[in-house]
Formats: C-alpha cells, sequence, structure tokens
C-alpha cells in the first residue's frame, strides 16, 4: 500500500521556506531550554550570602518614620520579617521585645520589624497586643523581601555594625537566649 | 422708689436668660438635627456584602499561595486581606483605587495578568500575532501546494448532495466497508 | 526483603533494556532474525519484572509498612483500601515507578505478537522505546527510590536508605502521614493513571516515527502498526484530562472545572498537538499527504509528554500540583533536550523525502481545511506555550514575579476554539481536492439555517453577550451537520433497502466505524463544547451568611437554611452536613447538603459541596469553612453553572464514538446492500 511517489520529489533541496521554518523553531527550542537551564540554575540559592555586605533598603515604619539600613551602621541591626496571620511569629515577638528592652537603652543595637504581606490594621494590633516598641514598618511591594530572598515567616537577618550580614534565621526563636545568642554572631 | 428702679434691671436679666435659654435650646436643636443628618460612623447606610468584595477579590491573587484567586483562599492572610477591601469599599473607594492599592502594596505576583510595561507587553501581543501568524501560514501553505500539486491516491469522494444517484454511491461505499471519508 | 527483590527485579529490567537495544542494532546489523528474536524477548521481559516491583510496593502500602519511607509519606492506616492503592502514584517514587511500569506494559503488548514483528521498523522501536524506559528505571532506582527505609543511627538522626547503613537501626514508625484529605476521592483512583496512560501510550507512535525515519520508509506502514496506540493514546489522554475536570467540579474547584494553572496546561499540551497527529496520521494513512506534518506532530507530542511531566516534577511552576522539588530535575531535562534534538536532526535529514503536496483547487477542499486544522491547534499549542513559561521568563530577565491568569487563555485561545468547532462543522460537507467555496456553500446552507434556530432562541432568551451566541451557534452548527448526513444517509438507505431506519442506522455505524466513529466523537465534543459555553459565559455565583431558617433568592432558587448535622463517629474526621432546602422557580423542592470534613491528625478541612446536576443547569452549593459554621448560622458559596451536565455527557459520547472507530474489523468485508442499484 505504498502510495506512488514522483522521483523527483526524493531529492528536492530545502526551499527557503523550510529554512525559515527550521531557523525559527531552533531559536524557540534553543531559547527554551536555555531559559529552563538559566532558571535552574538560579533557582539553586535559595539564600543570601552570609559575609556579603546586606543588601540596602527604606522602610517607613507605621509611625512614619523612614529608617535606612546604611544609615544604621556602627550599630548592630536585626530585622525580623514577621506578618499578623503568622501563628509562630505570636511567640517569637515576646522574647524579640524582651530582648530589645533591655539593649535599647545602649543606643547599640537597632531591632526593625518588616510586616510581610500584611494589612495595616491586623499588623497594629499585633504590634499593641504584644507591645512591641521597636520600629515596624510594611514591606512596600514585597520589595525587602524580595531583596533578602524571604521564603516564609518568621525569618531574620543579622547585620554588624560595619553592614556586613552575619547570620540568618529562618523560623522563631525558641527563647530570648538563643536571640541574645544570635545577636552575639555579629561579634564574632 | 426703689423697687421700681430695679424692676427694668430684673426684666433685663430675666430676658438676657431668655434669651440664652432659648439660644441654647436652638443649640441643642441644631445638634441633634445634625445628628439625625450626619449619623457618627461616618459610612453609608449599606454594609458592603460578600459579593461585592468577592467581585473584586476575583480579581486578586493570594500573595503566599501559588494560584489561588482571593475570594476562595482560606488562609488568615487573605482574610485579612478581603477585611480591607471591604474597609475600602465602605470608604466608597473604587474598584481601580482598591487594585491599584494592593498592586503598590505587595507587588505585581498579586495581579492574574501583569501590568503592560515593557517586556509583559510580549504577553498581550503575542497571541494576536500568532493566530494572524497562522492564518497566513494556511494561506501560503494552500498556495504553493497548489503550484506544486500532483494528484495522489484515492478516489474523489463526491460531496454529500442531494442527488440520489451521489448519496447511493456514499451509502453503497460505506456499506461495502472501505473507508475512505474520515 | 520482598522490597529488595523489588529493586533486583528493577535493576534486571535496567538492564534487559540495555541487552534489548544492544541486540536489536546487532541483528540489525548482521541482519539475524535469530539476534533481533532476542532483542524481541528482552524488552518484554521488563514488563513482568516491574510488575512485580509495583506489586511490592502495594504490597507494602496495603500492609501498612511505614518504616518504608515512601509508605510513611503518602499513607496511613485510616485510609480506605482505594486510597491506600492510590497512594501508589501519590508521591514523586511510586508515581515514577508506576510511569515506568506503563511504559514497559504498552511496549510489551506491542511486541508481544511475533508475527507483526518486522525485520526494518521493530527493532527500531525495540531501540527507542528502550532508550526511554531504561532511563527511567535508572532514575528511579538510583534518585527516586521507593524502596528506601527509615534507620535511626547513633547520632539520634534518622536517614532513609537503601541497605542497613552501620551502626544504625531500622525504626518504623507507627502510623504514617497519610495522603492530604483533599485527595480523598475516586478522583484520586482514576485520573492519574488515565492521564499516565494516555501520555505513556503515545512512545508507541513516536518509536515507530522515530523507527520510520531512521530506516528512510516514507510511506504509511509506520502509521498502521501504530494506530491503535494512537487512538488509545488520545482516547486516555482525553479521559484523563475531563477526569482531572471533573474532580476539581466534584471537590476541589470551587465551582469550576478548568483552572488553566500551568500544570494543567502542560498536560493539555500534549493533547493538542496529540489530536493534530491524529488527523494528520488519518490523512496520510488515506491519502498520503501530511507526511512532514504526522512526523513533526508526534515527535513534538511525544517532547511534550516528557517535558510536561519535567515540568511538573521539577519545581519550576508554580502550581498546586506540582510536585516537591527533586534532584532528578537536571537528569530529567538533560534527556528531554537530546531527545528533542535527536528527533528534530532526524526530521530535517529526511524533510525533503517526506515532502508530499496535494491538489488544492480551492481553499476550501477538505486537504486545504485540515491544513487549517493543524495550524490551528498548532497555534493554541504556542499560545499556552508562552503562557507557561512567560513567568519564568520574567522573572529571570526583570526579577519581578507575575502570574498569567486564565483570562490570558481565554481571551487568546477561545476564538481559534471556536474556529475549530466551525471547521468541525464544515468539514465533514467539504470533499477533496475539488470543492469551491460555492460548492461548500450549497452544502452547507440548510444546515446553517436549521443550526440558526439556536441563536435564535438564544436571543429570545435574553442572552446579551454576542460571543455566546456565536459560540452556541458554531456548536450547534456542528452537531446538527453530522446528525444530518448520518439521518440522510441513513433514511436514504432505509428507503432504498426497505428496512426499518434503525436497522439501516446500525448497519451504516458498523460498516463505517472510522467514519461515523469520528462523526460520534465529533458530537461529543460539540456537547462538551456546550457545557463549556453554559459555564464560561453564563454562570452565576454569591456568598452569603445564613442564619438557621433564613432564605435568600439566588438565581431563581430559593435556599433556605435548615440547620447542621454533626456525625463524629469516624475515628479521624468529624463530619458536619449542613442542610439547604432549595426551591426552584417552577415549584420543586429539594434538599442539598454542602459537607464539611475535618481531620484531626491534620487539623484539615475538605468541603465537598452539595450538587444539583440537571441538563438544563447545575446548583452547587459550598461551604466556606474559613468562616464559622453551626446551627445557628453559615456561610455558603453558591454558583449555578448552566448546561454543565453536556461536558461530562459529551465525554462519554466521545468515549463511545472512539471505542466505535477502534473496534477492529472483520477481514471479510460485507456486500452491498441487496436492492440498492438504481
Amino acid at each position: 500500500m505504498m502510495p506512488e511517489h514522483s522521483a523527483g520529489e526524493t531529492k528536492k533541496p530545502l526551499t527557503r521556506t523550510n529554512w525559515v521554518l527550521f531557523v525559527f523553531l531552533g531559536v524557540v527550542v534553543i531559547g527554551l531550554f536555555v531559559m529552563i537551564g538559566a532558571w535552574m540554575s538560579k533557582s539553586n540559592d535559595t539564600t543570601l550570602e552570609v559575609g556579603e555586605t546586606a543588601l540596602d533598603f527604606s522602610l517607613t515604619s507605621f509611625d512614619g518614620e523612614e529608617f535606612t539600613l546604611s544609615d544604621a551602621k556602627g550599630k548592630v541591626v536585626l530585622i525580623n520579617v514577621w506578618a499578623s496571620w503568622c501563628v509562630t511569629c505570636d511567640d517569637e515577638s515576646f522574647m524579640l521585645q524582651q530582648v530589645w528592652e533591655e539593649l535599647e537603652p545602649s543606643g547599640d543595637y537597632l531591632f526593625l520589624g518588616i510586616d510581610y504581606v500584611d494589612t495595616e490594621k491586623p499588623a497594629l494590633e499585633f504590634i499593641s497586643s504584644h507591645g512591641i516598641t521597636y520600629p515596624n514598618g510594611p514591606d512596600l511591594g514585597s520589595s525587602i523581601s524580595k531583596k533578602y530572598m524571604v521564603s516564609g515567616v518568621p525569618e531574620t537577618f543579622l547585620v554588624d555594625r560595619e553592614g556586613i550580614l552575619r547570620a540568618i534565621k529562618i523560623g522563631p526563636f525558641e527563647s530570648a537566649e538563643e536571640v541574645l545568642a544570635f545577636l552575639s554572631r555579629a561579634d564574632e | 422708689m426703689a423697687e421700681e428702679e430695679n424692676q427694668p434691671d430684673d426684666r433685663a436679666r430675666g430676658a438676657a436668660v431668655r434669651r440664652t435659654l432659648r439660644f441654647g435650646a436652638l443649640l441643642i436643636a441644631l445638634f441633634c438635627v445634625l445628628m439625625i443628618v450626619f449619623p457618627v460612623t461616618a459610612d453609608d447606610g449599606d454594609e458592603v456584602s460578600d459579593d461585592e468584595v468577592n467581585e473584586i477579590a476575583i480579581q486578586l491573587y493570594c500573595p503566599i499561595c501559588e494560584n489561588v484567586p482571593l475570594d476562595v483562599c482560606p488562609s488568615q492572610a487573605c482574610a485579612d486581606w478581603r477585611e480591607l477591601i471591604r474597609q475600602m469599599l465602605s470608604e466608597g473607594k473604587s474598584e481601580d483605587e482598591i487594585i491599584t492599592y494592593f498592586t503598590e502594596q505587595y507587588g505585581w505576583s498579586v495581579l492574574p495578568m501583569p501590568p503592560k510595561v515593557g517586556l509583559n507587553w510580549l504577553i498581550y501581543v503575542l497571541p494576536p500575532l500568532i493566530s494572524i501568524g497562522g492564518i497566513i501560514v494556511a494561506v501560503v501553505v494552500i498556495r504553493n501546494n497548489r503550484k506544486t500539486a500532483v494528484p495522489q491516491r484515492g478516489e474523489e469522494a463526491p460531496v454529500q448532495t442531494d442527488h440520489m444517484k451521489d448519496y447511493l454511491e456514499i451509502i453503497n461505499r460505506d456499506l461495502s466497508g472501505k473507508d475512505d471519508d474520515a | 526483603m520482598i522490597a529488595n527483590i523489588a529493586i533486583g527485579t528493577m535493576a534486571i529490567a535496567f538492564i534487559a533494556c540495555v541487552i534489548a537495544i544492544v541486540m536489536a542494532i546487532n541483528g540489525m546489523r548482521l541482519r539475524t532474525p535469530a539476534i533481533l528474536e532476542s532483542s524481541r524477548l528482552a524488552a518484554l521481559s521488563s514488563f513482568p519484572l516491574l510488575s512485580f516491583s509495583v506489586a511490592a510496593l502495594l504490597f507494602l502500602l496495603l500492609t501498612n509498612r511505614f518504616e518504608y519511607a515512601f509508605v510513611y509519606e503518602t499513607s496511613d492506616t485510616f485510609m480506605p483500601i482505594y486510597l491506600k492503592i492510590a497512594a501508589l502514584w501519590g508521591g514523586q517514587e511510586g508515581s515514577l515507578l508506576f510511569w515506568c511500569w506503563l511504559l514497559s506494559m504498552f511496549i510489551f503488548f506491542t511486541l508481544i505478537n511475533k508475527k507483526e514483528f518486522d525485520q526494518q521498523l521493530s527493532p527500531w522501536v525495540v531501540v527507542v522505546s528502550s532508550v526511554t524506559l531504561g532511563f527511567f528505571i535508572l532514575l528511579v532506582v538510583l534518585l527516586e527510590n521507593p524502596f528506601l527505609r527509615f534507620f535511626i543511627n547513633m547520632n539520634g538522626e534518622v536517614i532513609k536508605s537503601l541497605i542497613q547503613p552501620p551502626y544504625a537501626l531500622q525504626a518504623t514508625p507507627d502510623y504514617g502521614m497519610g495522603l492530604n484529605p483533599l485527595l480523598n476521592h475516586l478522583g484520586m483512583v482514576f485520573h492519574p493513571p488515565a492521564l499516565y496512560l494516555g501520555f505513556v501510550a503515545f512512545i508507541i507512535p513516536f518509536s515507530y516515527a522515530i523507527a520510520a525515519l531512521i530506516t528512510g520508509q516514507d510511506g504509511d506502514l509506520w502509521i498502521r502498526k501504530s494506530q491503535k496506540w494512537t487512538l488509545a493514546a488520545w482516547l486516555f489522554l482525553t479521559i484523563g484530562l475531563v477526569l482531572g475536570s471533573r474532580w476539581a467540579y466534584d471537590v476541589l474547584g470551587w465551582g469550576g472545572y478548568w483552572g488553566w494553572d500551568p500544570v494543567e496546561v502542560s498536560a493539555l499540551m500534549p493533547w493538542l498537538t496529540g489530536t493534530a497527529f491524529l488527523h494528520s496520521s488519518l490523512l496520510q494513512e488515506k491519502r498520503g499527504i501530511f507526511k512532514q506534518w504526522s512526523a513533526a506532530l508526534i515527535i513534538l507530542t511525544f517532547c511534550l509528554v516528557i517535558l510536561g511531566t519535567f515540568l511538573t516534577r521539577s519545581g519550576l511552576l508554580s502550581s498546586v500540583h506540582a510536585f516537591s522539588n527533586s534532584p532528578i530535575g537536571p537528569y530529567y531535562f538533560v534527556f528531554t533536550a537530546l531527545m528533542l534534538i535527536s528527533s528534530v536532526i532526524l526530521l530535517g535529514i529526511r524533510w525533503s523525502k517526506l515532502k508530499t503536496s496535494f491538489e488544492a483547487r480551492s481553499y476550501f477542499s477538505r486537504e486545504s481545511l485540515f491544513v487549517l486544522n493543524n495550524l490551528l491547534f498548532l497555534a493554541i499549542f504556542l499560545i499556552c506555550l508562552i503562557g507557561v513559561f512567560f513567568p519564568i521568563l520574567s522573572e529571570l530577565v526583570t526579577g519581578q514575579q507575575i502570574n498569567v491568569g486564565p483570562e490570558y487563555y481565554k481571551k487568546a485561545t477561545g476564538p481559534l476554539f471556536a474556529l475549530l468547532f466551525a471547521l468541525m462543522a464544515v468539514v465533514p460537507l467539504s470533499a477533496w481536492s475539488a470543492s469551491t467555496g460555492k460548492k461548500l456553500g450549497k452544502n452547507l446552507w440548510k444546515p446553517l439555517v436549521i443550526s440558526a434556530l439556536i441563536p435564535l432562541a438564544a436571543l429570545l432568551l435574553h442572552v446579551k453577550d454576542i460571543w455566546a451566541v456565536v459560540a452556541l451557534w458554531v456548536v450547534g452548527l456542528s452537531i446538527v451537520v453530522t446528525k444530518y448526513d448520518f439521518i440522510r444517509s441513513t433514511s436514504i438507505h432505509a428507503k432504498i433497502g426497505h428496512i426499518s431506519v434503525f436497522k439501516s442506522g446500525i448497519r451504516l455505524l458498523l460498516q463505517n466505524r472510522r467514519k461515523y466513529g469520528a462523526y460520534i466523537i465529533h458530537v461529543g465534543i460539540a456537547l462538551m463544547g456546550l457545557g463549556v459555553i453554559g459555564i464560561e459565559f453564563f454562570q452565576t455565583q454569591s456568598q452569603v451568611t445564613l442564619k438557621q431558617d433564613e432564605s435568600v433568592v439566588f438565581s431563581g432558587y430559593t435556599l433556605t437554611y435548615k440547620g447542621l448535622i454533626v456525625d463524629d463517629s469516624h475515628a479521624d474526621r468529624e463530619i458536619a452536613s449542613s442542610v439547604i432546602e432549595v426551591r426552584s422557580s417552577n415549584g420543586n423542592t429539594f434538599e442539598l447538603h454542602p459537607i464539611r470534613e475535618f481531620y484531626y491528625s491534620s487539623n484539615q478541612s475538605n468541603t465537598i459541596p452539595g450538587l444539583r446536576s440537571t441538563p438544563v443547569d447545575d446548583l452547587y452549593i459550598i461551604l466556606v469553612d474559613w468562616l464559622p459554621i453551626s446551627s445557628q448560622g453559615a456561610t455558603f458559596k453558591v454558583y449555578r453553572n448552566p448546561m454543565v451536565f453536556w461536558l461530562w455527557t459529551g465525554t462519554l459520547v466521545l468515549i463511545f464514538g472512539t471505542l466505535l472507530a477502534m473496534w477492529p474489523k472483520k477481514k471479510t468485508s460485507r456486500t452491498t446492500a441487496q436492492g440498492v442499484q438504481p
């Protein structure tokens, strides 16, 4: 049941349309694979590098004050990413507040709370019900979280007096002692 | 007469008191009227319904869950967001204002489609281009084939018509089991 | 013990694949049928071997052997038996093993018949399919092994390993994690296997196509030999997609049936090109044309199958469907790339040899319409491809995370699908080569007029959306055309042959199964289109909080919340069924029971809608479980989905049509009906 086949057709050279087609296809396919490859190699780094300079950012607190990370050089900065709907942030914030009350008078430390994907009313309620006195502000456009590759809450970052990122904590602190131990890594 | 001398003072004082009282009553009346006309809550009288919230929520995505629209997302964060929408609606904000606010606060990942900026134009422009391109290619391919046509095997099937003869041929062929009109 | 044997059989199956490849190539080189026969036997052996491995894993699941990591992660003691079986594909490792098993099964049934094993094509079929199977077995054995067990070492760490490590003992958890409660549904039993069957079956036509390309055959032998597998693959894939859709509608989807989730789209893409391939291969078999199309389309389809599973399993796509990240990503990627590149190079070498042309005297001849058909499917496929990959591109280039939502797909593909439906209506009326627009129009006008009743009815019913009216007309037209043609043939045949219309219909159906099977399939698709139009254009929804005995009126229905029935007799979950009394506009009353199941161990709840389905519309009520639910009051989402009934009915019609078309013909063909000669 083989169809008859004009002899002249078997050796037909590729027409111009064929070439256009193949080139187009080649570009699409190669582009696709390059993209997938690039994505795959990029996604292997899921957290920031400790030891590098911490990325700068600005945070406007709920009270309207503006804080810029680079302005805080000379102080040890603890950056805590939290949300009012985050269940484990609940206990952690008490510990952080406790440590803050001890350390604030020295003027040597700065605690910044970054409110992640949250709404203002529940956030303010969270702050007041936990008695938090260190500055907190909303992460507009989630830009700070993106810079710090935040994948969930809570996450805490430690920046030393020279602006170098010294430690990252994924998940909540278990105790105030752990917070202090975390902070001490800025002086190592 | 000493009493007669005091009487105009008393009358003046009484008139002053009466004036004050009248003025006070007027103020109270005015206050009551204002209270009725401008209630303390300062909202428009109707509560915002779930459906009105969902009309907007359905146009946003949950920022944390993957690919879940905001009107059906069960998480606390989404519930907070829907409350925020409700609050903004009751303040009289328009749909556009609310969506713009959310985009500014939380980034483009809350939108079901990216804003028409820069690279994102591709996603709006490519589908119509592909559709039109497809039609053009079809026309070109058919025309090319008309030029280099080679008769191929297979009988030409008559078109379904009203003519009985043609129909009988089709039926006969069908019944003889030869597939040709697939 | 049994697990060790199972790993052994997998390893042997891999070796069998290697042997099959080596023997096939040698047998062809030396032209020795005996060697070719041993390659066939080697290829056959992987199926029984892998069957043992799968049976072993099922045994472990059914006997609650939680020391096996896979059993622990996907199963638990309380799960019903059918769900424990479904746990086989409930996790990455098991589903990959299941995939291998299905591959080996199709290879087995393709090669089992010794008489069909020819000397040119079949050895290459063995090679291509064994390479694929070998790759996947290697993935399972080395990277995603379902037979890993838990061990505790002296540091108190729990590690997973195939064999007992030194200074460590086996750890056996008392219970398992179980499948996500959302998966406790019959859909979990049928949807993944149907989908996998559809995907995997495409290996056979693909292998035959590659075989034909390598051997330089430009005939249609490869198509004929693999045709029933093509139909089977298409049928299973369609069923798998529809089952997923029905499952989403039943439980997970909030009154929706297709979310244009990237993983869903990845499964749709091979269906699109696969359908185009189906049509193209039929054309090649009948008319000897579209050879380049057929070869290209099956290569594209199979590569999309592999790409689709890669996308799903590698974590590239953000989706509710995606498996968790896995180390197989890079290897899968390389395999996909190699497969695609080598097939395309092969195709390129043979490209000019495959060139055929057809006499298309008109833009409306059947061949031209099929060109348009293929291009429409390709266009829809490209649009889907862009939709899936654009977020990845955006994140790479701009760092911005964006979504490409359902609106993109609906707006971009809607008109193209409508065109396809229009084609489906028109093609049966077209003729090969010699049809002009005028001739086509002559045949078209009667069905067009008849079907115009539909948009007329729609307008009378105050349908406002012009696109809905157009869509309804197109769908109606395709149904009318197929029925019209069939009815005419039947009635004429009945009149001439003096037999009943019924008998004549049956006879025509049976004698030309492919043609009428295809007609029935198209009617099924048109009915499905009707369901889609109903839900896309005419769905209404609302969210409402009702106190006890409070009523609300929604789209002509009066809904009253009567109260809650709480059943906490089950050990693992509490079932709260709400009672809603519904009165429709024509006075009928019935009860619906939206349910919330709360699972104690995982603290998760699952909402099941109360659903009433009629051919006219579905009333769908679901509990909103993030708001309080009690006898005093509860919040509900209510949906009215018109005509969605036809989506499922159309699928049944489609299945029937496919089975009819696949039904093998006896060798003797009957003579024409008596007394037909005029």
